[in-house]
């Protein structure tokens, strides 16, 4: 059977622009290796759950710039510039593109199942790129942790050479480098599920604080043994990973084990073999990436002030499961003529991020285009695992806001200025 | 306003009281929080450093 790309690409320019482009992306480790065969399977499963819900998601088309709901990175605020996509029933180019994207999965299937790697090499590339536009320039509003597992295991699956050992070594990174969040009450005390109404799924109240605090050691010190000679070690390391994916399920859904679980089993499952760290020259952006990779969940902790009270710098890192909040803001919109709105936002269940700058990006967008507003007067009380409600917002004007993307915004009260408390909350909800 | 809205935000007059949601062990490890993040950070510096050196000292191995 001719491979596709032999068939496509039949010209001699085209062959060596094919031959280049293998080299380059070393191609030739997928087409020799089982493993990355079936972790590119793995990968196109997480690009198909990952689009067929933003598909129908209203926050990346110019729908939701219209309506002032849009959401943009804090370092680059004018995202809304960008969006043109509309959804049903404004418009159908959305669930389209998306549509397109199904149709190339359907092919990377075919290319996978006759063996064309090469193909369903470049097949998947636009995924990767439009994944990426997407969760790091289009909008804010649908970035997770997942979101960052799947844009590095895909990036490392297709561009890198030493694909496989960089591929277990940033499963092990993001196991360490979410502890560096989780290095907080929420996680040491385990207040993030005492504060619950419904508690830590399964196990009793009191086992909670043993139980969080075994989930920092084994995500710390344990998961770099999933990287071990020693079979019998493993393969309890494993055994470990695999039931606290399937664990955590039961509160975050089937998105996030999707993503990391077959990928983690592929690598580390039955056709694990040990892999000792590479030493070329072509390794060197490996390294450079997982360097990289510890460097940005650094942001956070280069910002004063505690980043789970304040959010700034937040969500550069991995930030899952890291605080539990509940959070009011109230804003009066004073208007030119004299009268006055009152606009009140409450989260509703324990995984609102309760962001300050995500409300004050919405209430900059207000008056920004509503000339009839004469200034916002604003406050923000954010409680964090259950303890008291802080004020960490109270201005005059929000109107003449700026957020600052990588530095502390002095009209951010962080716990070292001493918030007003404005009460306790009681047991919070996860939906 | 939500429909959780009351049974979440219990207004100021609490201010002061002591928090209710901690059980005995949270309340107990909540004195040594200070003591206990700076040693998750140690453990989680020295781990990070033996595991450079182990891949260093591979690696250095490779090139011989």
């Amino acid at each position: 059977m001719i491979a596709l790309s032999k068939r496509i690409f039949d010209s001699d320019i085209e062959q060596k622009l094919i031959h280049w482009y293998r080299r380059l992306f070393s191609v030739h480790e997928i087409e020799e290796s089982t493993v990355l065969q079936f972790v590119f399977g793995a990968t196109l499963l997480s690009h198909l759950i990952t689009f067929s819900q933003w598909s129908a998601s209203v926050m990346t088309t110019v729908d939701a710039y219209d309506r002032g709901m849009h959401l943009c990175w804090p370092y680059f605020q004018g995202c809304g510039r960008l969006l043109w996509l509309h959804t049903l029933p404004e418009g159908y180019s959305q669930p389209t593109l998306y549509m397109v994207f199904f149709g190339i999965f359907l092919f990377i299937a075919y290319c996978m199942y006759r063996k064309d790697w090469l193909m369903a090499h470049i097949a998947l590339v636009p995924a990767f790129l439009w994944h990426a536009y997407v969760i790091f320039v289009l909008t804010q509003a649908m970035t997770g942790n997942y979101e960052y597992y799947l844009f590095v295991f895909t990036g490392m699956l297709l561009f890198l050479p030493h694909k496989e050992y960089f591929l277990k070594l940033s499963v092990v990174s993001f196991y360490v480098m979410s502890t560096m969040a989780k290095i907080h009450e929420a996680w040491i005390l385990g207040t993030y599920f005492s504060a619950l109404k419904t508690g830590l799924p399964l196990f009793p109240d009191w086992s909670i604080p043993i139980l969080t605090n075994t989930v920092i050691f084994m995500e710390m010190v344990g998961s770099w043994f999933l990287m071990s000679r020693r079979w019998q070690l493993q393969r309890a390391v494993l055994s470990f990973f695999v039931f606290f994916h399937l664990y955590s399920g039961i509160i975050v859904g089937f998105r996030y084990p999707t993503v990391v679980l077959p990928t983690m089993f592929i690598l580390f499952g039955p056709l694990y073999r040990h892999t000792r760290p590479p030493a070329t020259y072509r390794s060197i952006a490996g390294w450079l990436c997982i360097v990289l990779l510890f460097g940005i969940q650094l942001v956070p902790k280069l910002i004063p002030g505690d980043e789970k009270l304040t959010l700034e710098g937040n969500m550069y890192g991995l930030y899952m499961f890291e605080s539990n909040h509940q959070c009011v803001s109230q804003a009066a919109v004073h208007r030119t003529d004299g009268t006055t709105e009152n606009l009140r936002d409450e989260s509703i269940s324990a995984r609102d991020r309760c962001d300050p700058y995500s409300y004050w990006f919405r209430i900059h967008t207000l008056c920004s285009r509503d000339e009839s507003i004469d200034h916002v007067v604003w406050t923000f009380d954010h409680s964090i695992n259950g303890g008291p409600f802080l004020r960490i917002v109270d201005v005059q004007n929000a109107c003449i806001l700026k957020y600052h993307p990588f530095s502390h915004n002095e009209w951010i009260k962080t716990e070292k200025d001493a918030p007003a408390i404005m009460g306790h909350p009681v047991e919070n909800i996860y939906i | 306003m939500n429909q959780y809205m009351d049974m979440i935000y219990v207004l100021g007059g609490l201010a002061g009281n002591e928090p209710t949601h901690l059980g005995t062990i949270q309340f107990y490890l909540l004195g040594y929080l200070p003591g206990a993040m700076v040693f998750w950070w140690i453990v989680l510096t020295c781990t990070l450093a033996t595991v450079i050196a182990l891949t260093v000292r591979d690696v250095v191995k490779q090139l011989r």
